[in-house]
């Protein structure tokens, strides 16, 4: 789905992007953001604490979330105000995921978009879910 | 004297978006006195409002309501009879 502009974006509109992580890109965002915490660098370090393996940062979890917003819904020029989140199941390296935003609130004069945002992995259970507030600052 | 049900609700929907207890909303509620009513808590509250009561805020409103009592006597004149 290309961006609609504000005006044609209705409650309901729902954007889904899939991704599976690597493991450089977790590597990657240890380094960007500092969190070098062994849970998402060490295999081990994960197993011995109850998990399949290392576990995929939330933030980078959630920065998907970033990019449809940013790109899709509402698209270029969307002022993220503010998200909710809820971590409920780790993320694993080469796990497929899919994120899924949905418009459940468009106020035309605010010009703000409330959006429900889920990640879901290939079970169908939910790994993350929240609310995002979006500004369209474009039409 | 009890509160009007749109007031409760309000006062609810204030609470829930500031993050404060329902208790802590004067009935004289405005951004001076509220903790969390800020610029951007008042666009969450505005959004909230709207959901609720399922009322479009006109641009002119949402500038103006800057106080309880002011959000309730826009929603008394302007929510429809199932919402209140």
């Amino acid at each position: 789905m290309s961006a609609k502009s504000f005006a044609e974006l209705k409650q309901g509109d729902t954007v889904r992007w899939r991704h599976a992580v690597t493991a450089e890109e977790v590597d990657s965002f240890a380094r960007l953001s500092g969190d070098v915490n062994p849970l998402h660098l060490d295999d081990a370090f994960g197993r011995q604490h109850g998990f399949r393996g290392r576990v995929v940062h939330g933030a980078l979890v959630s920065a998907f979330i970033s990019r449809v917003i940013g790109t899709e819904l509402p698209g270029p020029g969307s002022l993220w105000l503010s998200q909710t989140t809820r971590f409920a199941q780790p993320v694993y390296i080469a796990d497929p995921i899919e994120v899924v935003v949905r418009v459940v609130h468009k106020s035309e004069s605010l010009r703000t978009l409330v959006l429900e945002t889920t990640i879901v992995n290939a079970r169908g259970e939910t790994v993350m879910d929240g609310e995002a507030k979006v500004r369209a600052l474009r039409d | 004297v009890p509160e009007s049900p749109i007031r409760e609700k309000v006062k609810r929907i204030m609470a829930a978006t500031f993050r404060v207890p329902a208790a802590r909303i004067p009935d004289d509620a405005t951004p001076e006195n509220v903790a969390g009513w800020d610029s951007l808590g008042h666009i969450e509250l505005m959004l909230a409002l709207e959901m609720e009561f399922g009322v479009p805020l006109p641009t002119e409103a949402i500038i103006d309501l800057v106080s309880l009592e002011a959000i309730e006597g826009f929603l008394r004149d302007h929510a429809t009879a199932v919402t209140r």
